[in-house]
């Protein structure tokens, strides 16, 4: 090597060092991005996609489950059983809806499918328990994690209807 | 004498659980996590919990290694990280023995440290840890040499082997103010000393830019492989120690000891209360050392084998030399 190239190395090397180290300071005096999980928690989003709950209706007390299945028919893990009967005015009725939450993977297709808001997706994501048995969740379960219904979903998609006939 | 003995001892184990602790907190740090804080306020007692923990395990003696080698390589290595506590001027008068070849002690004692670590590597009877033993040997001895020559630049300018003695050459202020510390006097040549004994001090104690005697991507741990429970903890204890003994050492030579940074922050006090200022003192610049090692612990890279050996044997020897002609021609120009 040049004399001339290798004391350009040199200095090249002692500067880089100088500088890695005060990167190294600036970064110690930094906010630390870890969170002390169990003391603090995340802020989650309102679009969060949690475990799928069946919130009850404010007014009448119940959910808005239509018993259609596309829920159980779409579910990748096939961790959703319904049964249901038809009533005297020939509507499917909900019997039996349960949930095996250790398979869940979270996709959110069984929220998205559901065409009557009946099954929406929550902000929980603490599920663990100590037994296979309490990982499956039934209706009363379902509808008591999902609390009263917002009744946003169904107003929002009128407003959207809205803005397409406008279009 | 016992009594010493057992205070050093004690000392040296409180230094080095909490070195580790700092190591863990201030690379955390660096890396924008917090590092250990569960355990006692703020995760103090962390390293204590960690050495109950090695305590009780399992003493695993590999198959194939050699029992006596293998048990006493550990104790081989801790043992000259101990002694060299010996000479260390903690205070004003705070000092095991005074030896009047206290530096020649120190080179001489750390050294031994390199027979117990070939002694480790070869008894496992594992072929990484005979590999890290060789990169060590290599390693050692390359930058043995470096290191004597940066020791002999303070001892040129203070005329004595003694540690108290290069302590005492570097009492009094310029104007004063300006410490008579050998690294702000002698034309900037300590301070060049300082940087050869930083570097050749990295590898002595086997840190980062040239840890490839552990270098875990290679030899997953070096030497001390097959080592579990105390043994290991022993290795680790001597490593941590030798850390602290590096920053102990730097700070007598180049940064006045125990002397205070400015004459009335104790200078002006006698007796067993400058004992206490002195001791504080050199703590304090002992602390900042360690906490500079953590630095640049977590910053720079590990250097290839061949680099380190080409800077160990191109660059630091003749540097050495050099520095310590000009310490030389400096200090019969001036006095």
């Amino acid at each position: 090597m040049k004399p001339q190239r290798l004391s350009k190395e040199v200095i090249y090397t002692a500067v880089s060092l100088v500088k890695g180290l005060m990167v190294t300071f600036v970064n110690f005096w930094r906010k630390k991005v870890t969170l002390l999980y169990p003391e603090k928690r995340w802020e989650l989003p309102e679009n969060y996609r949690g475990m799928p709950v069946m919130p009850v209706d404010r007014k009448t007390g119940k959910d808005k489950c239509i018993a259609c299945g596309a829920c159980v028919r779409i579910c990748p893990e096939q961790i959703i059983t319904m049964e249901h009967e038809v009533g005297e005015d020939k509507k499917r009725k909900l019997k039996a809806f349960k949930i095996d939450m250790s398979r869940c993977m979270f996709c959110g297709l069984c929220t998205e499918v559901c065409p009557a808001a009946g099954l929406v997706p929550s902000k929980i994501y603490e599920l663990s328990s100590t037994s296979r048995e309490q990982m499956v969740f039934d209706l009363d379960e379902l509808h008591e994690l999902g609390g009263f219904h917002p009744d946003k979903p169904e107003e929002e998609a009128e407003e959207k209807q809205d803005a397409q006939s406008e279009i | 004498m016992l009594a010493v003995a057992v205070v050093i001892l004690g000392f040296i184990l409180f230094a080095v659980l909490y070195i580790i602790w700092g190591l863990r907190r201030v690379i955390g740090f660096i890396q924008s996590r917090i590092g250990p804080n569960r355990v006692g306020p703020q995760g103090i007692f962390q390293t204590i919990a960690d050495a109950l923990k090695l305590l009780q395990k399992e003493d695993v003696i590999p198959e194939g290694a050699d029992r006596w080698l293998f048990t006493i390589a550990p104790v081989i290595v801790f043992v000259p990280a101990y002694l060299v506590y010996v000479v260390i001027p903690f205070g004003d008068g705070l000092i095991a023995k005074d030896l009047n070849i206290g530096i020649v002690y120190i080179s001489a004692i750390t050294s031994i440290t390199i027979i117990g670590i070939i002694v480790a590597g070869w008894a496992s009877n594992n072929k990484w840890s005979l590999l890290g033993a060789f990169r060590a040997a290599a390693q050692l001895v390359a930058y043995e040499v470096p290191m004597v020559l940066a020791l002999c630049v303070p001892v040129v300018f203070a005329g004595s082997l003694s540690m108290q003695g290069i302590v005492q050459a570097q009492s009094g202020y310029t104007w004063g103010f300006i410490p008579h510390w050998f690294i702000f006097s002698g034309w900037g040549i300590p301070a060049l000393a300082l940087l050869i004994y930083l570097g050749a001090g990295l590898a002595e104690i086997n840190q980062t830019p040239f840890d490839i005697m552990e270098a875990e991507s290679e030899l997953v741990a070096g030497f001390n492989v097959e080592y579990s429970g105390m043994k290991f903890a022993l290795f680790f204890l001597a490593e941590f120690a030798a850390s602290f003994t590096l920053c102990a050492v730097g700070a007598t030579l180049f940064f006045g000891g125990w002397q205070p940074p400015l004459p009335f922050l104790g200078g002006q006090l006698h007796g067993f209360a400058f004992q206490i200022v002195s001791l504080f003192w050199f703590l304090a610049k002992c602390v900042v050392g360690v906490l500079v090692l953590m630095w640049i612990r977590a910053t720079w890279p590990r250097v290839r084998v061949d680099q380190l050996m080409d800077f160990g044997w191109k660059v630091m020897i003749p540097a050495g030399l050099t520095v310590l002609l000009a310490a030389g021609v400096v200090v019969i120009a001036w006095h």
